[in-house]
């Protein structure tokens, strides 16, 4: 008999072995994040030498992608007219979804400052919901989790068992289960056989049920060894017989062909009798397996892009000049910040700012990149090869598959699924997103698309048609930026819409139903509040629901290190980290700023002394005097970690859930006030919900042991108890 | 429990990265994208293995990585330059996603639970075991039995002392043999 092998051997296979599921983008898209983040970067740098932020009527101008960036006081300059700071691209569209949702609209758009508006007490009496349950628990996708079909809540969540994770970094994901409520209030769990759910819709008396199948035939392996399931809906009238069929779309077919497949979101709603599906499944091909073996997809890198794959090839050689310019200009020396303005301490008002006009180095000079080189620095990376997919012989079946990852079934009177083929406009793309939103008279079909322009930058547009019936089709149009929420208000379709700056606009359809408007009022302030309402707003009947947490700028946690206090301050909803440091001995801050996006020591940042960091996190942040000694050293890493350990209390307790009828008047209520945050911790938000009448928040609460954050939900209505 | 077996030494050797506190600029140069992207596939598949098994949540990890390997390559005259750049690489991740808010994001809700991706009935409990460490101590944990550092390197890596790498090793080490100790060789029982 074989002795079973030491636990050491077990532990060393199991980290090696396990399962590890990823998407590599790919060095040329790490590379080209970099580039545009530095390119950005030299912008901004420009731009923050040469704004000062406004004061004006009590609103402050805030613009936090920039280093150096929230200070208040009384402008000197003009405003710089090279200011194009952008939010950064990223990688792939599931993480510019996750950034479009998360960060707080505003955020580099010039927005006003949150704190700075005063906000109308709410009227909405809210009541939190039994604790035991676990409606949309922690990882719930926001808005996506609770939907009103008729007089019925329907939530997708946990499992029961599974609400609260025994473990709190459990490797594994825990059960789907669907749950329902007549009143947001009491919910009861839902039991449908063989479903991992992804989303549910009561439609013609019957409950409909979509997901992945969890029968052993029903599970197979993809292309890359992970494994996918069928998708499957559920239909039952009584809940006791229940009729399941696989939506026509060949996962296995694809994955015996070698296409590795990846499920994304579910949407599910109807119109009268027609029940509609729409999935997202993604495929990706092995570029090694079909690419010529000489040809260099990890020299420069390779994507994936449609029905081809797209090999890079090096930069061009002027832009080996131009990045040979601003090397030069280290070589050389770093030059030494000449230029710098006296900025108030964050949260402090009318402090008179005595600033400096800009002394950057003109075009040319080296260290800085001249205007012809950021011109240049505008195009895109050189692309060795073009590889049609069909040139190289992958299936027919798998290059449509890429190009479509957006699909989209309907049944009517309870008919089979079938594919539906909507309009061009909203068609998927290898690049896009999609949405489903009801209303009274009908189904909206949505598309977001992500395309690069001629100079390499991401063209954000959102294409919307409805239908009456589900077959036929009427197109709304398109508007620039991203649907980040949908819904009906009053009767009409309204989005909140971003575009690539983070402001958001109230896009709504035109009375006379011809196609969509813009109806944000930038001269309004509540109409300027809607480009700061935070990171996650939702809408329905009831009106508009946003949750942000505000002033977290003001807050944080404390660091002496010989001689200097660090105050470290955290956005929590984008992670960038605000540091002033203090000298104790005279009280005068030496040094105010975001960590995140400097890059290097900033003129901007500095008083009477020399900040300079570094934004990797593993470096140092030092104070130099001004013949360059150093004064004070201290890990980035330390505050980090400092900051970690916060009282998320202290960076919460400005957080507020707004609400608004008519996307122009909003009133507040403060979480706070419903909760003890000294005891509830509440970082944000997982789950909105607006229905005709009643409003649900599922506010996120951390768990102690640093787990993924708990849930808990209120339900409210206006000016009655729910 | 201390490791004295060395099965997987995919990152850098020695990765002391107590790096000074300079001012890096942009120097991603012709030949060094070159490296950097030869780097780059050989590092961050290991990576984003020691990261997800570090923070339990693949994503997270997965976009912690893609941060790093950002800083990485606009640094990239100074990384690479460093005895261990996966390490750097390793710990500014780490850095990144333990940051508050990203570490107390909701989880992006799971659509399926891959039933051949759940663990066999031991690894089942190895799963288990290593859940139960906290997050400092699954670092520490990774880094000696995934990555095969050092208690130095390991040190070096995650800016700790040796001697803290020791105790929370002996303290997970206790804490795994508790719960693995069915898994051990009967004569070690």
């Amino acid at each position: 008999m074989t002795n079973p092998p030491d636990f050491d051997d077990r532990l060393t296979s199991y980290l090696v072995s396990l399962p590890i599921r990823d998407v590599d983008p790919g060095a040329a898209h790490i590379a080209s994040r970099a580039r545009r983040r530095t390119k950005h970067r030299r912008v901004a740098s420009g731009a923050i030498a040469s704004v000062a932020l406004l004061t004006s009527a009590g609103v402050v101008v805030n613009r936090l992608q920039t280093p150096g960036t929230v200070r208040t006081g009384t402008a000197k300059v003009k405003p710089a007219t090279n200011d194009t700071t952008t939010t950064e691209t990223t990688v792939s569209q599931s993480l510019i979804t996750t950034a479009a949702s998360l960060a707080p609209a505003g955020v580099g758009g010039g927005g006003i400052d949150p704190s700075t508006l005063k906000w109308p007490a709410s009227n909405i009496t809210w009541q939190r919901v039994d604790s035991s349950l676990s409606i949309v628990n922690y990882y719930g996708t926001p808005n996506q989790g609770i939907r009103k079909d008729g007089d019925t809540f329907l939530a997708v969540s946990t499992e029961p068992s599974q609400g609260k994770l025994p473990n709190p970094n459990d490797l594994y994901a825990p059960k789907s289960a669907l749950y329902s409520s007549k009143d947001g209030i009491s919910w009861q769990q839902r039991m449908i056989p063989d479903l991992s759910i992804g989303g549910a819709t009561l439609a013609d008396g019957a409950l409909y049920a979509v997901g992945t199948s969890t029968a052993a035939a029903q599970v197979f392996s993809t292309g890359d060894g992970n494994t996918v399931a069928d998708l499957v809906v559920a239909v039952s009238k009584d809940e006791k017989i229940w009729k399941n069929q696989t939506l026509p779309i060949d996962l296995r077919g694809l994955a015996n062909k070698g296409a590795n497949i990846s499920l994304g979101s579910t949407q599910i709603a109807h119109v009268g009798k027609t029940v509609l599906i729409q999935v997202s499944v993604q495929v990706f091909l092995d570029a090694a397996k079909y690419l010529p073996k000489d040809v260099p997809i990890t020299k420069w890198g390779y994507e994936q892009r449609g029905d081809a794959f797209v090999v890079y090839g090096p930069p061009s050689a002027e832009v080996v000049a131009c990045e040979a310019q601003v090397r030069a200009g280290k070589d050389s020396g770093s030059p030494a910040p000449t230029a710098f303005a006296t900025i108030a301490p964050v949260g402090t008002t009318s402090v008179a700012v005595e600033s400096t006009p800009t002394t950057l180095p003109a075009a040319g000079t080296p260290g800085v990149m001249s205007p012809e080189c950021e011109a240049g620095m505008q195009a895109p990376q050189p692309v060795a090869g073009t590889y049609k997919f069909a040139d190289l012989g992958v299936d027919p079946a798998i290059v449509a598959a890429a190009q479509n990852p957006v699909h989209l079934f309907a049944s009517t009177n309870g008919e089979p699924f079938v594919s539906v083929q909507t309009p061009d406009t909203v068609r998927g793309l290898y690049n896009s997103t999609g949405f489903l939103t009801s209303v009274t008279d009908g189904v909206l079909v949505g598309r977001t698309s992500y395309v690069n322009d001629a100079v390499g930058s991401q063209v954000v547009t959102t294409n919307v048609v409805q239908s009456v019936d589900g077959k036929t089709w009427t197109d709304f149009g398109s508007i620039n930026g991203q649907a980040v929420s949908s819904g009906e208000v009053d009767g009409r379709f309204t989005m909140v819409v971003t575009d690539n700056r983070g402001s958001a606009k109230l896009v709504r359809l035109k009375n006379d139903g011809s196609g969509l408007e813009d109806v944000s009022d930038s001269s309004s302030p509540t109409a300027a509040a809607l480009a700061t309402l935070g990171y996650q707003t939702t809408m329905g009947g009831a009106g508009f629901l946003a949750i942000f947490a505000n002033q977290w700028m003001f807050t944080g946690v404390s660091v002496k290190h010989r001689g200097f206090t660090f105050l470290v301050t955290q956005n929590p909803s984008t992670g960038i980290q605000q540091v002033k440091v203090t000298e104790d001995a005279t009280g005068a801050v030496v040094a105010d700023g975001s960590l995140a996006p400097a890059e290097k020591s900033d003129p901007n940042l500095k008083l009477d002394k020399h900040i300079k960091w570094l934004s990797d996190s593993q470096t140092d942040i030092s104070i130099v005097d001004d013949s360059g000694k150093t004064l004070v050293s201290i890990g980035v890493a330390d505050l980090i970690n400092q900051v970690s350990q916060l009282q998320l209390a202290e960076t919460t307790k400005g957080m507020r859930i707004l609400d608004s009828q008519d996307g122009a008047t909003w009133a507040a209520t403060n979480v706070s006030d419903l909760v003890d945050l000294t005891k509830v911790p509440v970082i944000g938000s997982s789950n909105l919900i607006v229905d005709k009448d009643r409003y649900i928040v599922n506010l996120l609460v951390a768990r102690t042991d640093g787990g993924p954050a708990d849930t808990i939900t209120f339900v409210g209505r206006r000016g009655t108890a729910p | 429990m201390e490791p004295n077996r060395v099965p997987v030494r995919v990152l850098d050797v020695q990765p002391s990265l107590v790096s000074p506190a300079v001012t890096i600029q942009d120097d991603f140069a012709d030949e060094v994208t070159m490296d950097f992207a030869a780097w780059y596939s050989d590092t961050r598949p290991t990576v984003v293995r020691a990261l997800t098994l570090t923070l339990g949540d693949a994503d997270l990890a997965r976009e912690a990585v893609d941060e790093a390997l950002t800083r990485a390559y606009q640094s990239w005259g100074k990384v690479q330059s460093l005895d261990s750049p996966g390490g750097w690489v390793y710990r500014v991740a780490l850095n990144w996603a333990l940051s508050s808010f990203r570490r107390l994001r909701p989880s992006k809700r799971a659509f399926h639970v891959i039933p051949s991706e759940m663990p066999l009935p031991a690894d089942a409990a190895i799963a288990r075991a290593l859940n139960a460490l906290d997050v400092d101590q699954r670092a520490v944990v990774v880094c000696r039995y995934l990555l095969g550092w050092s208690e130095q390197e390991t040190a070096d890596v995650l800016q700790i002392r040796p001697g803290t790498v020791k105790s929370r090793l002996s303290r997970a080490s206790s804490q795994l043999r508790s719960q693995l100790g069915h898994l051990r060789p009967e004569s070690s029982l």
